[in-house]
């Protein structure tokens, strides 16, 4: 029985891009049957649980892909919420405007921090961490990003759309986004970031631009946070920098994306859905020690399989040696054949 | 200007030690340790629970805090970070992350989430004047303390066996094990040294200023500021970084307070770009 399923997943795994669209596709269909068979309450855990995707898939693209783990990627995440806020209030622009214009100011700041990549593996990760905090701390303190009077704190955004409408919102975007994240595996800048994680410098020996295709992975997966941060903004209603600068977004990222395995397509997704069950779990039922569970969930996991869940998969489906689980970022990787 | 140097350099000593762990594990062992502004929370609020629960002299508080603390970073050494660290070195940084909230967390449990402090009557004169600022008698006694702890460290690492192996270790991995260096316990030893001069600094800057749990990533990121402005691998150079940032924490608080971590964090990235092996780094830029 779990021959098979391993069997089916492998096809999958090697299929075309076609095929894997089309799973995907299926995929999004059913998820967007759920509004009509649970209530509001479910609906809106299904909205953060694709949000948490989203984010997870993103930084997929620089930690898994490229193994660069950045420690500040829900600055573009913030930065998304904050321009759709201003666009929204400050000049009244329609929602899919300041959605783009969210991704674009992300993907605009992280090319701009291009001599980042100067940095590799710990220091880099402590640069994005630092970058994190500078703008956390400006946009708390400029004027033009604090709100509409000058002793506001955030933005009040309000948008005439319902729950279902944003449900919806997210998960056309995610869907978009995961489909780009497979299109880009397939692609020529998938494979020259999996030459370069695998060993950089005779990636670049053989004539792989490797700053260029790092800033790629950068600048793509910092404007899918920002694009779906702008969707947020209307969302949760109220901007500021507590409640979408929260450093709880950029380890959540990470985490679900090591949970589920970094540097594959489906093992965000598997690690934000996963995590978001056990929040949900503890929130509901252990309130008091929900961060301390949290906390001992992640040094369990890490200790016990740091490879991820959807290595745990393979392993248990005996395509270990075959398919093997997907490399962390930054290590040699320890597969023999890759898809 | 002047007192703004003489209260950064004060406050300095206290960052040097928490920076002097840190420093020795990342250049040791190779990994950044994440937990260790929740060892720094840890030691100064074990101090506090021991002076005022069964009210010991500071002094005992003081030393069965920072070993406290060394034990608690060993015994995570041993039990978590031994075994992630030889499957996948780098999972270490998240596995660091989460024992930070761990411990954050059971400190808040049984210890409370307000910040606390410690008041401390030496019985000495309350203080003096170099030029025209006030020095608090207390400040520089603690001032004088971190250094010679800093010169303790120093003795430890550069005359006795274990400093040696220790030395051996972060300049040689392959051949200090090939000259019967056990790896293992030398790292665990390193953790117990790191976790020590953590509690140390939480211990003493507790009478300085208040402490409380969610402190601790604050702690990781200054003595990571620390080692960036003074180099990683040398002692001296970590002492001065702590002075150096002291003195800029102090000075970026006190002239740009609504933009103090901006200042500071701004001159960590250009650091980080353009002089990544430190001030005062002589070894090539680790970059790795």
């Amino acid at each position: 029985m779990l021959a098979r399923i391993g069997n089916c997943a492998w096809a999958i795994r090697q299929a075309a891009l076609v095929g894997q669209l089309a799973v995907l596709g299926c995929c999004g269909l059913l998820a967007g049957l759920l509004p009509f068979v649970v209530n509001d309450y479910w609906v809106r855990v299904g909205a953060f649980v694709l949000i948490n995707i989203g984010l997870a898939s993103s930084w997929n693209i620089i930690g898994g892909f490229a193994g660069y783990a950045s420690f500040g990627h829900g600055v573009f995440f913030g930065l998304g919420a904050f321009v759709a806020a201003i666009g929204i209030v400050r000049f009244g622009l329609p929602l899919y405007v300041v959605m783009l214009l969210g991704g674009a100011v992300s993907a605009l700041i992280a090319l701009l921090f291009t001599p980042i990549f100067r940095q590799r593996g710990m220091y880099f990760a402590l640069s994005t961490l630092a970058l994190l905090l500078i703008f956390d701390n400006v946009l708390q303190r400029w004027t033009f990003t604090r709100g509409l009077r000058s002793f506001d704190v955030g933005w009040s955004v309000q948008l005439p759309y319902g729950l279902h409408a944003y449900y919806y919102i997210f998960l056309a975007t995610v869907v978009v986004l995961v489909a780009s994240v497979m299109f880009l595996a397939r692609s020529r800048v998938g494979y020259a970031l999996h030459a370069l994680r695998k060993d950089e410098v005779l990636a670049s020996s053989i004539g792989i631009r490797v700053l260029r295709f790092k800033v790629i992975a950068f600048v793509v997966s910092a404007a899918w946070p920002g694009v779906l941060g702008a969707a947020f903004a209307p969302f949760l209603a109220f901007v500021s920098v507590q409640s979408v600068l929260d450093m709880r977004f950029t380890l959540n990222m990470i985490l679900a994306t090591i949970f589920g395995g970094a540097g594959t397509i489906v093992g965000p997704i598997v690690g934000a859905v996963a995590l978001s069950i056990i929040d949900q779990f503890t929130w509901g039922n252990f309130l008091e020690y929900h961060r301390l569970i949290y906390g001992v969930l992640i040094v369990v996991i890490i200790t016990f399989a740091p490879g991820g869940l959807t290595s745990i998969f393979w392993t248990l489906t005996r395509r270990s040696t075959a398919a093997g689980s997907a490399p962390s970022p930054g290590l040699p990787a320890v597969v023999k054949v890759e898809a | 200007m002047e007192d703004v140097v003489i209260y950064g350099l004060l406050r300095g000593g206290i960052f040097a030690l928490a920076a002097f762990g840190f420093s020795l594990v990342l250049g040791v062992i190779g990994i950044v340790n994440f937990a260790h502004g929740a060892f720094v929370v840890f030691g100064g609020l074990l101090t506090h629970y021991m002076s005022t629960r069964f009210g010991l002299p500071y002094v005992v508080s003081l030393l069965i805090g920072s070993v406290g603390t060394g034990v608690l970073a060993s015994s995570i050494q041993r039990l978590l970070i031994a075994r992630t660290f030889k499957l996948e070195p780098l999972m270490v940084l998240v596995q660091t992350f989460g024992i930070a909230t761990v411990i954050t967390e059971v400190g808040i449990k049984y210890w409370g989430s307000e910040e606390r402090m410690l008041r401390i009557n030496t019985g000495l004169p309350p203080g003096f004047f170099i030029g025209g600022t006030f020095v608090p008698s207390f400040d520089a006694l603690l001032f004088v303390v971190s250094l010679l702890s800093a010169g303790l460290l120093y003795i430890v690492l550069e005359r006795t066996e274990f400093g040696r192996a220790v030395r051996a270790c972060r300049d040689e991995r392959q051949s200090a094990q090939l000259n019967g260096i056990n790896l293992a316990a030398t790292f665990e030893k390193t953790m117990f040294v790191s976790g020590v001069w953590a509690g140390l600094a939480g211990g003493m800057f507790i009478t300085l200023s208040p402490i409380a749990p969610y402190m601790d990533f604050i702690w990781t990121v200054d003595s990571f500021l620390v080692i960036v402005i003074g180099g990683l691998g040398s002692m001296l150079g970590a002492l001065i970084g702590g002075l150096l940032f002291g003195v800029l924490s102090f000075a970026a608080a006190f002239y740009a307070p609504t933009i103090a971590p901006s200042v500071t964090f701004s001159i960590l990235l250009l650091l980080l770009l353009f002089r990544p092996q430190g001030l005062f780094g002589t070894g090539d830029a680790m970059r790795k």
